[in-house]
């Protein structure tokens, strides 16, 4: 559950996101669920030439299962947390 | 697993308004109907317009013209949906769907699907990474969208039992790291940053009452944690 509470609270800041096929959408992220599933909204495809049909998509939901990596904003990365909570993981508290 | 698009004949009695007939023992329900909806496979559009069904297991579509023609989707097969509104791209406000079929990364050549025009090629369904669904009524886009999310989280991957340890799985379908892994990267920063982390930490490890010590082995930690 560490992923689920850490994305959680990204809600509302900028990620984008790496699908296994290699696309990758940027946008903020409006929810995510138990199984990572993410919704994001406000979304652009970082590569746009590759894939222009992607252009005119706003808000979209992803499946946890495709997602390759989440690239996360600076600011939402709080290690001394992130330290605790991997701890506390560890020993399945 | 992700079996990609594939043909859906069995409908509830043979009227163009049938509806699909469900897994009902298998729990699978209907959420959503949406009728006259225009349906494009890859980049070919299908003339007549369907109904859209949206069930807890999986997406249909069953032509509103043709009784045999259909098509159904599980949501195991969805990577994302979203919601398209470029006249460039399809003519429509659509749901633009991306399918992950275990297919889809095989030779997509063209020339390997010789019967390219006829759509119940199974073979052909399965290479079908994209797929739209324009509804008559556009206003509609937002409801199928927030449906199929809410049917989408019904339906998780299958996680594979985690009974072999040291499974180095990042890009697999599991959803969580195993303890293993992040043992290792416990491991990986004590030697270096103990006391920093000691100072930083102290606090909350006086909560947890433990010590750095009995983070070095997964198990070990475990079981000390199970005595104290």
């Amino acid at each position: 559950m560490l992923f689920f509470s850490y994305f959680k609270e990204l809600v509302g800041k900028e990620v984008t996101v790496e699908l296994k096929n290699d696309l990758a959408i940027r946008g903020i992220l409006h929810s995510v669920d138990q199984y990572l599933n993410i919704k994001l909204e406000h979304t652009r495809v970082v590569d746009q030439e590759k894939y222009p049909h992607m252009l005119s998509v706003r808000n979209c939901f992803i499946r946890g299962s495709v997602v390759r990596y989440v690239q996360l904003p600076p600011d939402g990365v709080d290690i001394d947390i992130l330290h605790d909570a991997t701890r506390r993981e560890a020993r399945g508290s | 697993m992700a079996s990609g698009l594939r043909l859906f004949r069995d409908r509830v009695g043979n009227q163009l308004t049938a509806d699909p007939v469900l897994d009902a023992s298998g729990g699978e329900k209907l959420m959503h109907v949406e009728p006259s909806v225009v349906i494009s496979l890859g980049n070919r559009l299908v003339e007549a317009a369907g109904t859209l069904y949206v069930t807890t297991k999986q997406v249909v579509w069953l032509s509103e013209a043709d009784v045999n023609m259909g098509y159904a989707l599980d949501f195991l097969s969805i990577s994302l949906h979203a919601v398209s509104t470029d006249p460039k791209t399809f003519a429509f406000p659509c749901i633009y769907i991306q399918i992950d079929s275990d297919c889809a990364d095989e030779s997509s050549d063209d020339s390997e699907c010789e019967d390219i025009q006829n759509m119940e090629h199974t073979d052909f369904l399965k290479k079908i990474t994209e797929l739209r669904l324009g509804p008559s009524n556009p206003n509609n886009l937002n409801t199928l969208f927030n449906v199929l999310c809410d049917c989408a989280e019904l339906n998780p991957d299958v996680v594979p039992e985690q009974d072999e340890n040291n499974e180095w799985n990042f890009g697999g379908n599991q959803m969580s790291f195993d303890d293993s892994e992040w043992m290792m990267s416990e491991n990986a920063s004590l030697p270096i940053g103990l006391s920093d982390e000691q100072q930083i930490l102290s606090r909350t490890l006086q909560e947890l009452n433990m010590n750095d010590q009995r983070f070095e082995d997964a198990e070990e930690s475990e079981n000390m944690a199970d005595k104290s």
